[in-house]
């Protein structure tokens, strides 16, 4: 998966991909706390957009993996009171993931809920 | 120190613990927690075959946490809409039973959580409460049937996990997790499973809080008394913020019914506060509802620790209420081992703030706690008669004190190790110990267990000491001497000892040894010995020549019970 393609469009990939409020990285920021509380201290994952979450230098296992994904879905139906599936693009390769670190993740969550709202602004 | 250990829970299911595991070691609150996950898809061979290598790090607690589903066949064709028999459903409960009380010799105490079925399945709708085809109303029986199964292991305790799915809400199954991690429950539920089962390990620590403290203005009632008088306070009435102070009152008077002591701390005129408790028509707390007041203009921290030193708890076993956050953070900065929770603003949510409060668990409820208000209403007017004595001895010779001294039998078993457990300040060693384990202990010929008992002209203190000595050749080395704070003092202490000295002599000892274990709370105890008249060895080892008698206290009087 081309990861650049995903990102709201003008995004260059150096900053974190903004919405109107930030409430998305707001959302997955929560969502790793809540993750973090049920993680061992020396796999919790920091708060940065850098934070690599899965592969040889990420800190999840499967399991890990497994409830941010559904702590993001709960987070951002919480923020936008609309669902959005991250769990069939988990279950595809790794190495063709949006998973790999928090940067990705939130542009393509971006890229969920533009496409949610059909491009609105307002996301 | 016990209370700084690391504690293990192993943790069986038929379903993925990892996440319980997480919440429990990330969790900051005492006591501190190691989930262990014993191995997955595994349920029967861990709870039948102790040689597994989960059973090896000898856990100190356990959990097992099953789907109904899983453990009855009755139950699973039921889910599935098919005709299921009550009675085979219930065989397959009492077989599960059999498993889960085997497993409370290898640990301390076997948690269980209760059987819950998702939220998001209906059952039969408006027939699922119907007997003999509800799904509902057959896990209810079936829960029941646990529950009584159970009732009789004293290590054993039901959790109720229906109360932690309500509290997650739509949050409390998910799916996905089932389908990708074979995680039963949403992670809010296993945060409040794991915050329900630390307070039940703070229970069975004695680690529970015993007395409330509350501040009167805005918190007992609305209004500040001492501008408007007694008669204008909220309280009651056809209002419903003056309902909701009543609902709490209520909620804290019900507390006292479960062994809690409730104390005033208030910056008021004592006079004006008091008049109040006494003839507002709506207080449902009154003056013999409290353990003590500091009502008075003094900084609350410093009354606080008068009060809880005047009632012998140490601060550890307070709560704090006050609705004001200026009180509160000054109350949490001064004595952090006090328990000050965030208090909501509003008065409305008083009774529920109370209610669902994590620090009043124990692991049993004895005579004792259901008395205990009254026995400190009883300590007051011992101090009362102090006060107007002359002398010590003038004043123990007025209580006329009688102690019963009786061995561990069934009738007094389950206070014996409330009182072991719960005991910090006068307890020579801190041992701690479930029921098995105690009675286990007294089986050895060469040991002994004395209760004691005591009572006086104001009343029954109840159960309030235990000894225990193991004889080793010539010496008898006391294991257990533990008193009740609230006896504390009253030369119930000297009797303990007249006691067992008296015992060393009748079998041919010659040394009575005492090993005093040092821990933050047990000073009281050294204090004691050092009085005792037994020989100080060295700093914490004390020993009496059995030779010689140990006077019996004057003015107590000692009955031998069986």
């Amino acid at each position: 998966m081309n990861v650049e393609a995903l990102y709201p469009s003008g995004y260059q990939g150096k900053q974190e991909p903004k919405t109107k409020d930030g409430r998305v990285s707001q959302a997955i920021f929560a969502a790793i706390e809540e993750v973090n509380r049920q993680l061992p201290k020396a796999q919790q994952l920091e708060r940065s957009l850098d934070t690599v979450l899965i592969g040889p230098s990420g800190k999840l296992d499967s399991l890990g993996l497994i409830n941010l994904i559904v702590a993001i879905e709960q987070k951002i139906e919480e923020a936008f009171e609309v669902s959005i599936t991250l769990t069939n693009e988990m279950m595809q390769s790794q190495d063709d993931s949006p998973f790999e670190s928090v940067r990705n993740l939130i542009g393509y969550v971006y890229l969920l809920l533009e496409r949610k709202y059909e491009g609105s602004a307002d996301v | 120190m016990r209370d700084l250990q690391t504690y293990s829970c192993l943790l069986i299911s038929d379903f993925n613990l990892n996440n319980l595991a997480g919440y429990l070691d990330n969790d900051g609150d005492s006591p501190s927690v190691e989930g262990i996950v014993a191995p997955f898809g595994q349920l029967m061979p861990v709870l039948t075959q102790k040689n597994l290598e989960c059973w090896q790090s000898h856990p100190d607690f356990a959990l097992v946490w099953t789907q109904p589903d899983r453990i009855s066949e009755a139950f699973k064709d039921l889910l599935n809409y098919k005709p299921a028999s009550l009675e085979t459903a219930l065989e397959e409960v009492d077989a599960y039973s059999s498993l889960l009380l085997n497993v409370r010799d290898s640990v301390r105490a076997v948690f269980v959580p209760t059987w819950v079925f998702p939220s998001y399945h209906r059952g039969l709708g408006m027939l699922d409460l119907k007997t003999g085809i509800g799904i509902s109303n057959t896990l209810m029986r079936m829960n029941l049937r646990l529950s009584e199964n159970l009732g009789g292991a004293s290590n054993i305790y039901l959790l109720d996990a229906q109360r932690w799915v309500n509290l997650a809400g739509k949050n409390a199954f998910n799916p996905k997790l089932w389908y990708l991690g074979k995680i039963a429950f949403g992670n809010e539920v296993f945060r409040e499973a794991a915050k329900d089962l630390k307070s039940a390990l703070r229970g069975i620590m004695g680690q529970s809080k015993k007395l409330v403290i509350l501040d009167l203005d805005d918190t007992l009632w609305g209004g500040v008394v001492g501008e408007m008088g007694w008669e204008a306070i909220r309280l009651g009435g056809h209002d419903p913020i003056g309902e909701a102070y009543v609902d709490f009152q209520r909620a804290l008077k019900s507390l006292t019914h479960r062994g809690i002591l409730l104390g005033i701390v208030s910056k008021n005129e004592e006079a004006i506060g008091l008049e109040a408790i006494s003839k507002h028509p709506e207080m449902v707390l009154r003056l013999e509802d409290f353990a003590g007041w500091k009502i008075n203009w003094q900084d609350k921290a410093q009354n606080i620790v008068d009060l809880a030193s005047e009632l012998d708890l140490g601060l550890q076993s307070v709560v704090f209420i006050d609705d004001n956050p200026v009180e509160r953070a000054r109350v949490r900065e001064a004595l952090p081992e006090v328990l000050v929770p965030e208090w909501p603003e509003d008065k409305m949510l008083y009774k529920s703030a109370l209610l669902s409060l994590r620090c009043f668990d124990t692991p049993s409820v004895s005579k004792e706690d259901l008395e205990r208000t009254s026995m400190y209403v009883s300590q007051r007017q011992r101090q009362e008669l102090k006060r107007s004595v002359g002398s010590f001895d003038e004043w123990l010779k007025g209580l006329r004190t009688r102690v019963k001294v009786e061995g561990l039998n069934e009738m007094n078993l389950q206070r014996t190790v409330q009182l072991l457990n719960k005991t910090n300040q006068m307890n020579l060693t801190t041992r701690r110990v479930i029921e098995p384990e105690l009675v286990g202990w007294t089986m050895e010929r060469n040991r002994k267990l004395w209760t004691f008992r005591v009572s006086d002209r104001f009343g029954d203190s109840g159960l309030t000491g235990v000894v225990t000595l193991e004889v080793k050749d010539k010496t008898g080395i006391i294991m257990d001497f533990v008193l009740s704070c609230r006896v504390m003092g009253r030369k119930i202490e000297e009797t303990m000892l007249y006691t067992v000295i008296k015992y060393a002599q009748s079998i041919g000892l010659e040394e009575i040894q005492a090993k005093y274990i040092p821990t933050p709370k047990n000073a009281p105890c050294l204090k004691f010995f050092q009085r005792s008249g037994f020989a100080s060895r060295n700093e914490n080892m004390f020993t009496w020549d059995v030779r010689e008698d140990y006077k019996a206290p004057e003015y107590v009087v000692i009955e031998e019970g069986a």
